[in-house]
């Protein structure tokens, strides 16, 4: 009973972590269910500090996030109509879309006559009413011009109402914004295009939110694949383009569960042959598996404890969890299979804590270093990373100690063996110069530079599909504002003043176009400045009515003085309004938000300083940005690494003496240098993923180093071997990752964990007496 | 009594029918053989026109007729220029991609319209007529012809529902000459061009020079 008692107080604190962990995730999964998000979007962190744009700006991006467009293409446009009608039927009533648009009624041009003909004296520009104002006689001379001319944009029947024909400027303005926002046109009711000699029609969805959580493998997104190959294989001269970050979304979680799945398979075989090689002995497998199990539950556990969501990259990432958390696994055990006579397991600890420590610490400072990031998946891995080693690192204290006995050893396998003696003391003060030197000679390579464009290569179909789109839509980059103000009005009064900018540069030629509520629908302010412009003619109504034969002359009069600046976006007809429907944010914390969408800019650091000098507005250019705060970011990461080598500095210093610390310092600055020439050499730049995985090179690869230098009776070698060869599977594993960001972290770690072996087999080693 | 009014009426009907005949073209579907007739008559020239023209604009909802007068000049490859004389003078540059106006001495207002199909499908349409490009016309439109007298008539119904919820109909008659396009919109107003000594004719430089205003 006493020895029962004393065996639960030894693996208290091992029991502890591992009930708290499970009992606070079950009750985090019932207090709100947790997600699994696949979109790149996520990743991103948010780009602004001011807390109610950020949801702005979120609320804007989801939604334009849930539209998908598909591409009907056929060189016979009876035929793309025909495919696209039948490919609308298949689709149409699936569930997949809460809407879902390929024929659209509202293009008749009757909805906007009626707009115009109604609010025409509303709805003037700055052009006209500039106009008017200067010499309202020589309007009215240019209007009859206009009226007699040989063709009139605006309808002549509503002369009676419009005697200056003012219509005609608005709809100038109009066909102005909507030629410049689309190069969509309808063709029997649909919108199509042609390019290259092939008719493209336009069909344009949105999917519910069931489908855009796309971790339903067998969601939406494959409906619509399936429905379009059927339309495709069944025409044979029709293509099926699809546009859209649904679709990206959909094919990255799938090819991501893939490789989760693949990586994962691969690293646990790996690890557990190559332990059946080297331990010739089925007894470890237990061992291995409960670590594994374990640090897999509770990093688990810790990451649905603190995060409500998270990325599927973190759990990409988090299967280099499979190599680090068996290496206190792996030292313990080799340690044991040198056992002393008379020495147990606790006996055993006692000589390893210091060193599991030393190494646990470092290699948690530098995930925790991760937490400081400002990218929610950086914070998601160091929390998964962190729970699953300190699980391993207690289960290796506490447990372990009462799990290992001598049936667990075979005396004849390559572990149980004596190392050989490989002291090469001065190998490392020379590959500490010759690295420096490395590093010097390739100095004017090193730069830091992160482009997220070049971070992720759409599969083929989708690069196809984004390609018909630039040339269907008529724009390939489109970046955005946000406007805020207090009321809808002042948004529009906010949004007039920096699209009146915007158009500027496009007249420049430097955007394509911005599109804009405010194109259509004027603030009150605007309203009554072009009442106010119309009231200028009055005095010409007589004259002007006389010559076009108007009865009616006080009408003119009475309709203009009794106009009220009363139009709002409600208002719009509905081929205006489904051309800015989206851009209306609402409100967030009692503010108003509207987007402005800018096509095709040639110079976003000018569009980013006209945003500057509006207080309500921000500009948003998310691969830019982002680019840029990782640039940020990775030299503020390189600071922290800096900081976090001084802490380790004095950790060893402290722990290991003077001496020997300062020697170990030399492993991690090898280190750094070789991986930092390596990669500059090969023309990478230093990006936020390559310093990310460096972090995380140092934390892991010291581990050997301090193993390498303990008194560990000719073991370590072979402890420091195979946690090096675990690593380097789990994380080489990486390297064949599609994703380029995974891809770039697996070869910095590999790299990086390589030249720390390196340094390991040339630390210097004491025999234990 | 009753037998006699029918007679009557039946009398009536076939009265009305040969005046029908008579005064009416039989219109066919556009083929070869109108085509060959089209360029027996000489009408269609690929170099550029000149000529005359008044413009009379039917308002039905109040049964205003709008009248003017200018000349004409039209290019295979630039588009058409209407030079509107009077009652008030106005340049209108019909481009295939583009619509300019100018109206007194204000500045010109220059839209572009590549983008907007079914100004572009007018506007090929157009010019299309004047240089018997027939294929470009049927690509849009319907074709119909009659001919009676040495007098013949095209009508382009377009095909597209969208382009023919703005135009009706056109219809245009000529003989060795284009006499007159009348282009009937779908709100029922209607545009009447009548067209006086629009032959070939090299354009000035100065006139080439106006497509650049």
């Amino acid at each position: 009973m006493k020895k029962q008692k004393s065996t639960i107080c030894r693996i208290l604190p091992f029991l502890l972590y591992h009930i708290a962990v499970v009992l606070c995730a079950v009750v985090c999964c019932m207090i709100s269910a947790r997600r699994v998000r696949t979109d790149f979007t996520d990743i991103i962190p948010s780009r602004n500090t001011n807390k109610a744009v950020s949801a702005a700006e979120k609320k804007f991006t989801e939604n334009q996030n849930a539209n998908v467009n598909i591409f009907i293409g056929c060189a016979d446009f009876d035929r793309a109509e025909t495919a696209a009608r039948e490919l609308f039927s298949i689709l149409d009533g699936q569930g997949i879309f809460s809407e879902l648009t390929l024929e659209n009624e509202s293009v008749s041009a009757d909805a906007v006559k009626d707009f115009i003909n109604s609010n025409v004296y509303l709805l003037l520009d700055d052009e006209t009413q500039e106009k008017i104002k200067a010499n309202p006689s020589a309007f009215q001379e240019e209007s009859l011009a206009t009226i007699f001319s040989a063709m009139t944009l605006s309808d002549l029947g509503n002369l009676e109402n419009d005697p200056f024909l003012l219509s005609e400027s608005v709809w100038r303005s109009f066909l102005n914004e909507i030629s410049d926002a689309t190069s969509l046109s309808p063709r029997n009711n649909l919108l199509c295009s042609e390019a290259d000699g092939i008719w493209y029609i336009m069909m344009s969805g949105k999917l519910t939110n069931k489908n855009i959580a796309v971790t339903d493998r067998n969601g939406g997104i494959r409906s619509i694949y399936a429905a379009g190959d059927s339309i495709a294989e069944k025409y044979g001269d029709v293509s099926v383009n699809y546009s859209g970050i649904p679709f990206h979304s959909w094919e990255g979680a799938n090819s991501s569960q893939k490789e989760i799945t693949l990586i994962s398979a691969f690293s646990i075989i790996a690890v557990l042959v190559m332990f059946l090689i080297v331990c010739r002995n089925l007894h470890i497998l237990k061992l291995f598996i409960v670590s594994l199990l374990l640090a897999t539950v509770s990093a688990a556990g810790c990451l649905v404890i603190f995060f409500r969501e998270f990325n599927v990259m973190t759990l990409i990432f988090g299967t280099t969890l499979i190599g680090t958390c068996i290496d206190y696994a792996i030292h313990f055990y080799t340690r044991y299979t040198h056992k002393q006579d008379g020495e147990n397991t606790w006996d055993i600890r006692k000589k390893l804590v210091k060193s599991l420590s030393v190494s646990f610490l470092s290699t948690e400072l530098c995930y925790a270093l991760l937490l400081l990031s400002e990218y929610p998946v950086l914070r998601q891995i160091a929390v998964f990373s962190c729970g699953g080693l300190l699980s391993s690192y207690l289960t290796t204290l506490f447990l372990y100690p009462n799990m290992i006995s001598e049936k667990d050893i075979n005396r004849k396998s390559f572990i149980a063996k004596q190392d050989k003696k490989t002291e090469v003391p001065f190998l490392l003060p020379v590959l500490a110069v010759l690295s420096t030197v490395l590093l010097a000679v390739n100095l004017p390579n090193v730069k830091i530079h992160n482009d997220i464009t070049s971070l992720y290569v759409p599969s083929p179909r989708l690069l196809d599909g984004e390609t018909v789109a630039a040339k269907v839509l008529g724009y390939s980059s489109v970046s955005y504002a946000v406007i805020g103000g207090s009321s809808e009005e002042d948004v529009l009064q906010n949004e007039s003043r920096f699209t009146a900018e915007l158009k500027k540069q496009q007249n420049e030629g430097k955007l394509k176009c911005c599109i804009a509520c405010s194109s259509f629908i004027p603030s009150v302010s605007q309203q009554e400045k072009s009442i106010e412009a119309a009231k200028l003619l009055i005095p010409n109504k007589e004259k002007q009515c006389n010559i076009l034969g108007i009865d009616s002359v006080e009408k003119v009069t009475e309709v203009i003085e009794n106009l009220q600046p009363s139009l709002t976006i409600s208002d719009l007809p509905p081929q205006l309004s489904s051309l800015v429907s989206g851009l209306v944010i609402g409100e967030i914390e009692n503010i108003r938000y509207n987007a402005v969408l800018i096509q095709n800019a040639e110079n976003e650091d000018e569009i980013a300083e006209i945003a500057a000098g509006y207080p309500d507005v921000t500009y948003f250019r998310t691969a830019t940005d982002i680019s840029r705060s990782l640039d940020i970011l990775t030299r503020r990461i390189c600071i922290l690494s800096g900081i976090a080598f001084a802490v380790i500095a004095v950790l060893l210093v402290a722990v290991l003496g003077l001496s020997k610390g300062v020697k170990m310092l030399l492993a991690p600055y090898t280190i750094a240098c070789l991986t930092i020439a390596v990669t500059s050499f090969s023309g990478m730049y230093i990006d936020f993923f390559f310093i990310t995985g460096m972090i995380l090179t140092l934390g892991l690869g010291l581990d050997y180093i301090v193993f390498a230098y303990d008194k560990g009776r000719g073991t370590s070698f072979k402890a420091v071997l195979f946690s090096f060869i675990t690593t380097e599977l789990s994380f080489g594993t990486l390297v064949f990752s599609s994703f380029r960001p995974v891809h770039i972290f697996g070869v910095t770690v590999f790299t990086g964990i390589f030249a720390a072996y390196l340094c390991a087999l040339t630390s210097g080693r004491k025999e234990e007496k | 009594m009753k037998k006699l009014s029918v007679y009557i009426v039946l009398f009536i009907l076939c009265l009305f029918r040969i005046f029908a005949s008579t005064s009416g073209n039989e219109y066919v579907k556009f083929g070869e053989k109108e085509i060959e007739y089209l360029k027996n008559c000489g009408v269609f020239s690929s170099s550029s026109l000149k000529g005359n023209f008044t413009q009379t604009k039917t308002v039905t909802s109040s049964g205003r007729k709008l009248e003017s007068s200018g000349r004409v000049q039209i290019d295979p490859q630039r588009g058409i220029v209407w030079y509107t004389e009077k009652p008030y003078s106005s340049i209108l540059i019909v481009g295939s991609t583009n619509l300019v106006q100018k109206t007194g001495s204000g500045k010109p207002v220059r839209l572009d319209m590549s983008k907007n199909r079914i100004y572009t499908h007018i506007a090929q349409a157009m010019e299309s007529i004047f240089f018997g490009d027939f294929s470009t016309m049927q690509k849009s439109f319907n074709c119909s012809f009659a001919a009676k007298n040495g007098t013949w008539n095209i009508r382009l119904k377009p095909k597209d529902k969208i382009l023919s919820s703005f135009i009706s109909e056109i219809n245009i008659e000529g003989n060795s000459q284009i006499k007159s396009l009348l282009l009937e919109e779908a709100s029922d107003d209607s545009i009447l061009y009548r067209f006086e000594n629009l032959v070939p004719e090299e354009l000035s430089s100065e006139e080439t020079e106006i497509y650049n205003m």
